[in-house]
């Protein structure tokens, strides 16, 4: 499993100094290093590094646990839930604006954990909403995503 | 003597006082709301200040830069989400601390910390700023890089308990801080032509998703194995440590600060290079450096000591040679030209009741925050009590809204998520989150004054040990570097012998 | 559950306190505020009747974070201008990828008049250097230009260059040898370093700063021959007696400003350059006439205001006139643009 993540960072730090070599020479007098210099030196460090770690993974192989996304156990299924919760949020903060993706996201994200108080869920979605709109948006003046059409219309009359 | 007697009888009246608490708390909640900075906090304040007497508009401002420097740690010990970039360091043994129950205790200590640096800052400032702001001249890009390289090598101490992958994280740190604009030549790297890439990765957005989104999801894992409406954090004390307690620390403490009131004094360093070498150092000189990272008091205090300093720090050169020691500074400093002050060696001269009202300004709000600060502080520990389920999905929330503040944009939110992930596995891998944070804050100082040098010494290497404090700092940079290494060996070593004759 | 609730009850309670309270404390400026909106209307009303705006605030679009001269310029207009208009223009900061993201942001909002955008000659350089796919120029249309900054060029006392002659003599004998600074590559003061060394007939080498205090410190503490910068930041060290004048980029001497009226021009001097930094607004292409007609008039009105010729003295933005207006300001923007062209081909920058 280990080999798998280092092969994906070895994969990374090579496409870097790829790109680094293509980084042309400095036009600047006296700039040795130019624009692809730096990262040069660094990316073969890493490499290096790498290959020390990797060496000691083969050497004595241990076992980890990943979770995440695997949907056998139950907790990569609450993982997986969530981050498809925060997906969501971020599309829906697109469309329909802050003051309606939020709560719906307050409400979906607490649910998929398994909270099931829907009194007190339903005065926390409120007051959550509430504060940040008027911290984010009001004292502070972020323009906080609107949404399109109706939605932005609709976001003009609170923040 | 005469004229700070007559300036603090002129800060000292009901409605400065006033200001100097409400700018402190605004700052406070400034800084504890992830992507909410405190340059913006001034800013906000600045339209009120016009109609204001200079001095009282200078202690609201300066309150509020405090404040600021102060909040970031209440996020950064009760969420894992640094609510500023200065609070990086305070998570790595604070939220250890809240998540063992002494919410209170981590609280109480980072606003004493904070007091403590703004108090001894401030000192100095009044002292002797004059001398100190020929620290700022004296840094030049030699310098610059040489500090660069203490800050990475605190690495070793930071990531004692796998140096290898430490390092390859601070690597991979370094190799994102290079995306965007080159700052040297103007050239774009690894932007693939995507605007929001070209002024490179905001390292807020990643300390979010590195820490506290990663950190819900860990969560979220752990506690689908149980019934989690009823899951509450029960044990959260709010107790605070006793002053007596807190002295036995004072090598921290004052360590803490001087590196935090030099960092602050020189303008390309700011709060959180102060922070992150101050707890390298904290580690590296302890006698029980594997307690770090657990949730020990000195990694509380240190960061926060040195962070706060740093304030103090910053505004020595500001207001000396008209030079701002950090981006805040530089706010701060516009709005004294807005008051119709300008900063510089004439200002000290003949308004010297100014840099009193600084100093003033600062200290009283330092005050309030030990005597009053830490107790009310302590009770926003009580956000723990929450069910998981309400305090993760809150946390997720803030985060996106934090990222989304930085600049109004939504790729800042992709990139907390992106590092959502990096920083889980990072986790699992035992890779490094906070050195790869470091990585990806110094890569900029350290890559930019390297280049820079070569380029005012035509092309030769020669400035970095020519230049006596350049030299200097670099000795500091191999020794931080080494010295947890040998330490580690000989450790190693000893266990070895021990085995043996056993 | 009863605690549950009385605890965010308590969080929320809190952050409202400490929210409204910078509010509160402002009751001074609105007197000023409301007698200057009583003389508005005389102006704005008929029109605004027509069209009815503005209906809501407008966003005036920052193309820098905050905190910088530009920043704080356009804040503070923004005040001004919302005595004329009769709604708040909020400030949204998109600093970042020199302009660029502002340039997106605004191009991306639509043109109903909601969205002003500040701009500089920065956005003039990314369109030069075809940064952008966005052709700035082409897309948004001027409100009026505002203000103009002088640059000035000087050394640090300890410089051994006592007069600008001496300087332009060092320099022919030892190209690229001197170090001059500036901020951001490829952008304004990169332009100007080296538009003004190609009109003296020079070669420098320019280094660029993060930002104006680490350029100071450089020039101060001696990494740094030749120092650059605007009036506002060059002004203090002069009068302070760290840095020594050697010339100002200007047609003539600045009479106005005490410390600099002996100070050579560049023109005076045979050099013809006189590129500073200046500020102005824009809108999208496209907004109707009559509510463009609108953010004019209050803009003109505001650049008349006492507020800003206050605001303008302070910043030592006044010097020169940088006032154009809509028509004029457009016009500029073309010729300026040929010669970002010219000098970025010559340094490379532009192929």
């Amino acid at each position: 499993m280990e080999i798998v993540f280092n092969s994906i960072v070895a994969l990374f730090i090579l496409l870097y100094m790829f790109f680094a070599m293509q980084l042309g020479a400095s036009n600047t007098e006296g700039d040795i290093f130019g624009a692809g210099g730096f990262p040069l030196v660094i990316a073969v460090l890493g490499i290096v590094v790498l290959i020390v770690i990797t060496r000691d993974i083969l050497k004595n192989k241990k076992k980890i646990d990943i979770p995440m996304f695997n949907l056998k156990t139950a907790g990569g299924k609450a993982v997986t839930l969530n981050v498809m919760a925060v997906s969501l949020y971020v599309v829906l903060l697109n469309f329909v604006g802050f003051i309606i993706a939020t709560p719906i996201f307050l409400i979906t994200s607490a649910k998929s954990m398994g909270y099931k108080e829907h009194r007190a869920l339903a005065i926390y979605t409120i007051l959550v909403s509430a504060v940040l709109v008027f911290v984010f948006g009001k004292i502070f003046f972020i323009p906080l995503p609107r949404g399109i059409s109706v939605f932005r219309d609709l976001s003009y009359l609170i923040y | 003597m005469n004229i700070i007697i007559q300036s603090l009888s002129q800060i000292i009246m009901p409605f400065n006082l006033m200001l100097i608490t409400l700018g402190t708390l605004f700052g406070m909640v400034c800084g504890a709301l992830p992507g909410l900075s405190s340059s913006m906090a001034i800013i906000l304040c600045l339209p009120f200040t016009y109609s204001m007497d200079p001095v009282s508009g200078v202690l609201l401002l300066v309150s509020v830069y405090v404040g600021g420097a102060t909040g970031g740690s209440i996020s950064a010990i009760l969420l894992k989400t640094p609510g500023t970039p200065e609070a990086v360091a305070t998570t790595f043994d604070g939220y250890p601390m809240s998540q063992r129950g002494d919410a209170g205790l981590a609280l109480g200590l980072a606003v004493s910390a904070s007091s403590f640096g703004t108090i001894f800052s401030a000192i100095c400032m009044v002292i002797s700023a004059p001398l100190l702001a020929v620290l700022a001249l004296k840094f030049q890009s030699a310098e610059y890089f040489a500090l660069g390289l203490v800050g990475l090598s605190c690495i070793t101490s930071i990531g004692s308990k796998n140096q290898m992958k430490a390092i390859l994280s601070v690597l991979l740190g370094l190799m994102f801080s290079t995306i965007g604009i080159d700052s040297i030549n103007g050239i774009e790297r690894f932007a693939f032509k995507q605007p929001f890439l070209l002024n490179g990765i905001n390292y807020i957005s990643v300390m979010i998703g590195a820490f506290a989104i990663a950190e819900v999801y860990r969560n979220v894992e752990e506690l689908s194995h149980r019934d989690t409406s009823t899951v509450t954090n029960s044990k959260v004390s709010l107790v605070i440590m006793k002053f007596s307690e807190m002295l036995k620390m004072w090598k921290t403490f004052i360590k803490s600060a001087i590196i935090g009131t030099v960092i602050g004094i020189i303008p390309a360093a700011g709060g959180s290079i102060a922070s992150l070498i101050s707890y390298g150092e904290a580690v590296r000189s302890s006698d029980t450096p594997e307690e770090f990272g657990k949730g020990i008091p000195e990694g509380i205090i240190a960061p926060e000591s040195a962070n706060n300093a740093a304030v103090g720090g910053s505004m020595v050169p500001t207001m000396v040679l008209g030079i701002p020691g950090s981006p805040v500074a530089a706010v701060i400093m516009a709005a004294f030209m807005i008051l119709g002050l300008r900063p510089g060696p004439l200002l000290i001269r003949d308004q010297p009741i100014l840099l009193n009202a600084i100093f003033f300004g600062m200290l009283i709000a330092a005050l309030l925050l030990f005597v009053g600060g830490r107790f009310v502080t302590r009770e926003f520990a009580r956000i723990l009590k929450l069910p998981y389920p309400l305090l993760g999905t809150l946390i997720a929330t803030l985060g996106v809204v934090g990222a989304y503040s930085l600049k109004n944009s939504f790729y800042d939110v992709a990139i907390m998520f992106i590092f959502g992930f990096i920083g889980y596995y990072f986790e699992k891998f035992k890779y490094s989150s906070s050195a790869f944070i470091l990585g990806l804050i110094l890569g900029e100082l350290v890559e930019n004054s390297l280049r820079k040098q070569i380029i005012i010494g035509n092309g030769s290497w020669s400035g970095f040990v020519e230049r006596p404090l350049s030299l200097f700092i670099l000795m500091v940079a191999a020794i931080t570097f080494l010295s947890p290494i040998i330490s580690k060996y000989k450790k190693n070593k000893k266990a070895k012998t021990e085995k043996s004759t056993h | 559950m009863k605690k549950i609730l009385a605890l965010v009850f308590i969080f929320v309670m809190v952050f409202t306190m400490v929210g409204c309270a910078p509010k509160a404390e402002a009751p001074a400026p609105a007197p000023a505020k409301e007698s200057a909106q009583a003389s508005a209307p005389e102006q704005a009303a008929p029109e605004a009747k027509k069209v009815d705006f503005p209906k809501r605030p407008i966003e005036m679009v920052i193309p820098f974070g905050t905190g910088g001269a530009s920043d704080i310029f356009a804040r503070g207009y923004a005040q001004i201008v919302e005595k004329y208009l009769g709604k708040p223009l909020t400030a949204v900061n998109k600093g970042g990828a020199g302009t660029i993201e502002g340039l997106t942001y605004a191009y991306g909002a639509p043109a109903d008049g909601y969205t002003v955008l500040e701009i500089t000659p920065s956005l003039l350089i990314v369109e030069a250097q075809g940064k952008s796919s966005i052709k700035f120029r082409s897309e948004f249309e001027p409100i009026m230009r505002v203000q103009s900054d002088v640059v000035s060029i000087g050394v640090s006392v300890n410089s051994q260059f006592q007069n600008i002659d001496e300087l332009i003599e060092y320099a022919k004998a030892n190209p690229k040898k001197l170090k001059i600074g500036g901020l951001s590559p490829g952008g304004l003061d990169d332009y100007i370093a080296n538009g003004f060394a190609l009109a003296a007939g020079i070669e420098w080498t320019y280094v660029p700063y993060k930002s104006g205090s680490e350029l100071k410190a450089a020039v101060l503490g001696g990494e740094l021959d030749v120092y650059q910068d605007k009036l506002i930041s060059f002004l203090p060290l002069v009068e302070s007696g760290d840095v020594r004048p050697l010339v100002v980029l200007n047609d003539k001497k600045l009479d106005s400003v005490e410390v600099l009226k002996d100070v050579p021009s560049s023109v005076e001097k045979g050099i013809d350059f006189t590129q500073g930094s200046w500020r102005g607004f824009v809108i999208k292409k496209g907004v109707p006439e009559e509510v463009k007609k609108i953010i004019i008039e209050a803009f003109e009105e505001a650049y008349k205001d006492q507020a800003y010729k206050e605001m303008e003295a302070r910043e030592m933005t006044n010097v020169r006139e940088g006032y154009l207006n809509s028509e004029d300001f457009g016009k500029a923007w073309d010729k300026e643009f040929d010669s970002y062209v010219e000098i970025f081909k010559l340094m490379g920058v532009i192929k």
